[in-house]
C-alpha cells in the first residue's frame, strides 16, 4: 500500500499569500506545528497527510480528507531526502519527502515495506491532469511488462488506480498525483514479482 | 436566511474555487464538492474558512469532515448559524 502526493513549488509564493495562520490552524494540530521550522515544512507536512490519505483511502475510500487525522510525527532533512513518520486513522507509515527545484514529492508506503518508487514529468498545457498521469504510469509500466497485451491500467474516477495483470489474476495498486504543471506517479517496489 | 438563500451564498463562496464556474449551475443538494466540483483537498480548508467568515459562524475539525456535499455543507451550516 502506498500514497503519493505532489506540490508544484513554484505555486507556493501565491499559496502562501491566501494561506494565512488560521489557514495552519485547520490543518496542522497543536503537536504538529513545532515541527515546521521552515515555510516549506508545513507545506511538506500537509504533503504528507495527503499521501498517507490516500493510502489509507484503499481501505476505506468513502472517508474524507480531513488533514487533522493525519499526524506528522517527524521531519528530518538528510542528504537523501526528507524522512519521517505520519500517524493516520488506521497506522503510522513511513514517509519521505524528494525535493526537486520546482517539486516536492511525499511518499507513504506501509511499515515494513520497501519504500515506494516514483518517477514526476511536466504536464504538456494542452493535456488533462488525469490523462498525463496515466500516459506516464503507462511509460513506467512499460519497462516492467514489455507486452502491452500482458497488463492494463485501471484508473476508476474516485477509485484507486491498480496495474493489472488479467492472466495472472494480479492486481498491484499504484499512486498518483497533480499539481500546477507536474504529475506524478507512484508504485510499489514490487510491481514485477 | 432561508434555504435558498444559504445556496446562492454558499455558491459565492465556492466560486472562486472553481476552474470552471459554469459547474455551479448544476449545483443542487446531492453535488459533491469534491467528485463533481473538482475543489482539491487544499481549497476546501480555504472554502471552510471563507464560509466561517460569510456566514459568521466557526466550523469545527469534526463539522468540517461532515461537510461533503452541498446538502451536507448547508446542513452544517445551518447548525452553525443557530447554535
Amino acid at each position: 500500500m502506498i500514497g503519493t502526493d505532489l506540490i508544484d513549488r513554484r505555486a507556493l509564493p501565491v499559496m502562501a499569500v491566501r494561506r494565512s495562520q488560521r489557514y495552519w490552524n485547520k490543518v496542522l494540530s497543536e503537536a504538529e506545528r513545532p515541527l515546521a521550522r521552515k515555510a516549506l515544512h508545513r507545506w511538506a507536512m500537509w504533503a504528507a497527510k495527503e499521501s498517507a490519505y490516500k493510502l489509507e483511502a484503499r481501505l476505506d475510500a468513502a472517508r474524507p480528507f480531513q488533514p487533522k487525522r493525519y499526524t506528522t510525527l517527524r521531519l528530518e532533512e538528510r542528504e537523501s531526502g526528507w524522512h519521517g513518520l505520519i500517524r493516520g486513522v488506521q497506522g503510522t507509515y513511513p514517509v519521505a519527502w524528494r525535493l526537486q527545484a520546482d517539486l516536492m514529492l511525499a511518499l507513504c508506503w506501509r511499515a515494513g515495506d520497501p519504500a515506494p518508487r516514483w518517477k514526476t514529468s511536466p504536464r504538456p498545457t494542452a493535456q488533462s491532469p488525469g490523462l498525463a498521469v496515466r500516459s506516464l504510469m503507462q511509460q513506467v509500466v512499460q519497462d516492467y511488462f514489455p507486452d502491452p497485451h500482458s497488463w492494463c491500467l485501471q484508473a476508476p474516477r474516485g477509485g484507486i488506480p491498480s496495474v493489472v495483470q488479467p492472466n495472472h489474476s494480479r492486481s498491484v495498486p499504484v499512486s498518483f498525483s497533480h499539481h500546477g504543471t507536474y504529475v506524478a506517479v507512484a508504485w510499489p517496489a514490487q510491481l514485477c514479482l | 436566511m432561508d434555504q435558498n438563500a444559504l445556496i446562492e451564498k454558499l455558491k459565492e463562496v465556492i466560486k472562486p474555487y472553481l476552474e470552471d464556474e459554469t459547474l455551479l449551475e448544476k449545483v443542487d443538494g446531492d453535488t459533491h464538492l469534491i467528485d463533481d466540483l473538482h475543489i482539491n483537498s487544499a481549497n476546501l480548508v480555504d472554502i471552510i474558512l471563507d464560509a466561517e467568515d460569510a456566514f459568521d459562524i466557526e466550523i469545527d475539525d469534526e463539522s468540517a469532515e461532515r461537510m461533503i456535499t452541498v446538502k451536507e455543507a448547508l446542513a452544517v451550516i445551518s447548525e452553525k448559524i443557530e447554535a
